[in-house]
């Protein structure tokens, strides 16, 4: 018996290429007074990530186009953007689950340097301000801090931020009032004022427990949806608030 | 960068899940409420003159704030309720996993007697003893 080959079903298949649509937000401080829309379309395969397509229009339409990006796969966390009405990184997400029709705009609640760069030093002086580093008194000389599986467990989930700023630009209480300190920087606290080699949590708790601290959040949970790493923000900033509360870690 | 200004959020709508409305809705709700305070404290004042008192709540019984009447009472249960939702994810983790299931039985129960609350309050203007 004779097989006759198909040639098209034997080549492996090729994905076709999809046309995708961009606005994006863009703002020239030396030209703009105010940010405008402007529209793009390109090809691209359902495979290419949002930041595929942005550097597609950056590379062969439109070379003014400014937004940042380090890594490209999720772990430097510079390409944090409102895409399609939420924060997400546009090098994690494909044009095969956000969609061919794109509205981007930069981050909320931090000012706008170009198109989509923000000025990031607010956040970052936040994030400063809860000490995100190990403090302690005693020196163990050349011995390692030893430390249990469930010591180590017990901050797990906050040491995987990546300080993209998705979860503190996602808070309606940050866009409103700048002065909170934010998700990002009590995901940061967090880490250092549940870790058992750590001697300084009640400084940092100290700090939370201000105005511009813990107390400000509402509970809307957008950090927690919006968090590219999953981290159950939320959940932290409620531990902290009970840390605070019961003044017990 | 000093020409750096802050990009308005109101050109687009920031697509936060059922926490982001749970808490706008709180926001508008509690204005609400306070300002029934405001109009309760003022209408209570005029208890020394009968005849202002009187005529006030004749006008309470005007269909259109009987309508009020009953988003308002949607407004306190909703308050109400969410802000429970709100002290359960403050001192229970489970209400934070569960938060969602938490607001939508919330929001279900406030619909639920506002239902019942609207039926008592706009009985009259079916049975016909308004007067």
């Amino acid at each position: 018996m004779t097989t006759t080959m198909n040639p098209v079903s034997v080549s492996p298949a090729v994905p076709a290429e999809v046309s995708v649509h961009l606005r994006v937000k863009r703002y020239n401080p030396e030209a703009d007074t105010r940010p405008h829309w402007q529209d793009f379309t390109v090809q691209a395969l359902p495979s290419d990530t949002v930041l595929n397509v942005l550097h597609k229009v950056k590379w062969t339409q439109d070379g003014t186009l400014s937004f940042r990006r380090s890594c490209a796969h999720g772990v430097c966390g510079s390409d944090a953007m409102v895409i399609n009405g939420e924060n997400k990184l546009g090098c994690i997400n494909l044009i095969s689950t956000v969609g061919t029709d794109l509205t981007i705009e930069p981050i909320r609640g931090l000012p706008v340097i170009k198109d989509l760069i923000v000025d990031m030093e607010p956040f970052f002086a936040q994030y400063r301000s809860v000490l995100p580093y190990l403090i302690t008194d005693d020196d163990p000389g050349y011995k390692e801090r030893l430390q249990s599986q469930e010591e180590r467990e017990r901050f797990d989930d906050t040491t995987k931020c990546i300080l993209c700023a998705c979860c503190t630009t996602s808070c309606p209480v940050y866009w409103a009032n700048g002065s909170y300190v934010g998700p990002a920087a009590i995901v940061n606290a967090h880490r250092f004022i549940f870790d058992s080699r750590d001697q300084a949590a009640s400084e940092r708790l100290d700090i939370l427990n201000q105005k511009s601290g813990v107390w400000r959040c509402r509970t809307s949970f957008n950090c927690t949806e919006a968090c590219p790493r999953g981290i159950s923000v939320t959940k932290a900033v409620e531990e902290v608030k009970r840390a605070i509360l019961y003044d017990r870690v | 960068m000093g020409s750096a200004i802050a990009v308005s959020p109101s050109s687009t709508i920031y697509k936060g899940k059922s926490g982001q409305w749970a808490f706008v809705l709180h926001r508008i709700t509690g204005f609400l409420v306070f300002v029934f305070i405001l109009l309760h404290v003022v209408d209570v004042a005029t208890v020394n003159s009968p005849h202002i008192y009187n005529q006030i709540h004749q006008l309470y019984g005007n269909v259109f704030l009987r309508l009020f009447e009953v988003g308002l009472l949607f407004a306190l249960l909703y308050h109400a309720l969410n802000g429970l939702r709100v002290i359960m994810i403050d001192f229970f983790p489970s209400a934070i996993k569960n938060e969602k299931a938490v607001f939508f039985s919330m929001l279900g129960l406030a619909v639920l007697l506002t239902i019942v609350g609207g039926v008592i309050i706009l009985r009259p203007f079916f049975t016909g003893s308004v007067h």
